[in-house]
């Protein structure tokens, strides 16, 4: 962890870029939101794992099983960035779905003990929206969270249909 | 109604919140109010002053672009293109790292923007034309790219050492790249991520 926090504050970037805190995994920062996940996958991650895990020490089993889940990791963040993309075509959703397929049996073959859960068997029908409604930040409800965020913070006297002034204040 | 509501839109493309959303937005209204070509170019105000004032490495360069040296010229810190701002590396490095187009070559190349040029046009004295100089990232020599095998996530490793200073256009701009630093067999590289939007369903950079 300390490696890819190392990075995140040591990669240049443009100041557009969705910032991820660099102290994120800690207990006391809290959880991500999908969108500094997303850049953290297709940034931040791949550096960081390729420079820590891509170079096999022969005879050492961790170096070996790191290399491996490596692989895995890079089939997910890959059906990410193309899931995400702005363009699609039937290429793109079948790349999504070969990468999906494998990250999904790279992660069994890996961990078998580990119980898919129904986020992972969603991930699969992806490729058929993908072909059916475009490229996903057209119909992805990202926009609409983010408006319900602000309304759900904005302090209100609780009496419908009567407007106060520390309404407006308060945004 | 909707003009109280003003506060809570403004809040939500509150320009201090860093997310994709929000570019998306700005990316939208910039090519939606533009003329047509998605640009928001600064105002077309026509460079008064003199080349004088311009370095002499970026006179060379303008001359060897365009054949001529413009009696009078501009330089901009920062430029906004479709929502996006691109700015000069003494202003913000982060912001002056760009994947280029270029005619000669079907893939594209990292570089570092250090002059942003306004002058006006050669032929049409009420136009202004504005150019990016920029150093390209030079290519390593023999080492191999530990990224080559995962080409979706659009990653390459580069020399840190750049190359001479070159005029563009700004369309010949394709977007940002975050980059960083690593030890890759003995040497110190730059890493490049492209920061494209569009994902291609093929390899499209230049092999290193």
């Amino acid at each position: 962890m300390d490696g890819i926090r190392g990075d995140i504050v040591n990669t240049l970037r443009p100041s557009w870029l969705t910032s991820v805190p660099p102290e994120f995994g800690s207990a006391s920062y809290g959880k991500l939101k999908a969108d500094q996940w997303r850049v953290l996958g297709t940034t931040f991650l791949p550096v960081s794992l390729v420079r820590l895990w891509s170079v096999v020490e022969v005879g050492n089993p961790r170096s070996e099983r790191c290399r491996q889940i490596l692989d895995v990791t890079m089939s997910l963040l890959s059906a990410v960035a193309i899931a995400c993309s702005r363009v699609t075509s039937k290429k793109h959703a079948e790349l999504y779905s070969s990468n999906m397929h494998s990250y999904l049996s790279g992660l069994k073959g890996l961990f078998p003990e580990y119980s898919f859960r129904p986020n992972h068997h969603m991930a699969l029908h992806l490729r058929d929206y993908l072909l059916l409604y475009g490229p996903v930040h057209s119909w992805w409800t990202f926009p609409f969270e983010r408006l319900i965020g602000i309304l759900q913070r904005i302090s209100t006297n609780y009496k419908i249909g009567r407007f106060s002034n520390f309404f407006y204040s308060s945004i | 109604m909707i003009q109280n509501c003003e506060p809570i839109f403004r809040k939500f493309i509150d320009p201090q919140i860093r997310n994709t959303l929000l570019t998306d937005i700005v990316g939208f209204s910039g090519g939606a109010l533009d003329s047509g070509d998605g640009e928001d170019l600064p105002p077309m105000a026509l460079p008064v002053k003199s080349v004088s004032y311009l370095s002499e490495s970026l006179k060379d360069c303008i001359l060897k672009h365009l054949g001529y040296l413009p009696t009078s010229a501009s330089t901009l810190s920062l430029l906004t293109v479709a929502g996006i701002t691109y700015s000069v590396a003494s202003k913000h490095s982060g912001n002056s790292c760009i994947l280029l187009n270029l005619p000669s070559k079907t893939t594209s190349v990292p570089a570092q923007i250090e002059h942003i040029v306004q002058f006006a046009s050669n032929n049409d004295i009420s136009g202004v034309n504005t150019l990016v100089a920029v150093r390209r990232f030079k290519r390593l020599n023999n080492q191999s790219d530990p990224f080559s095998i995962y080409p979706l996530l659009q990653t390459q490793i580069w020399s840190r050492e750049l190359g001479a200073l070159e005029l563009h256009p700004i369309g010949s701009i394709h977007c940002h790249f975050a980059c960083s630093t690593m030890l890759w067999e003995g040497e110190q590289v730059m890493v490049m991520v492209s920061l494209s939007r569009v994902r291609p369903d093929f390899l499209s950079f230049q092999s290193s």
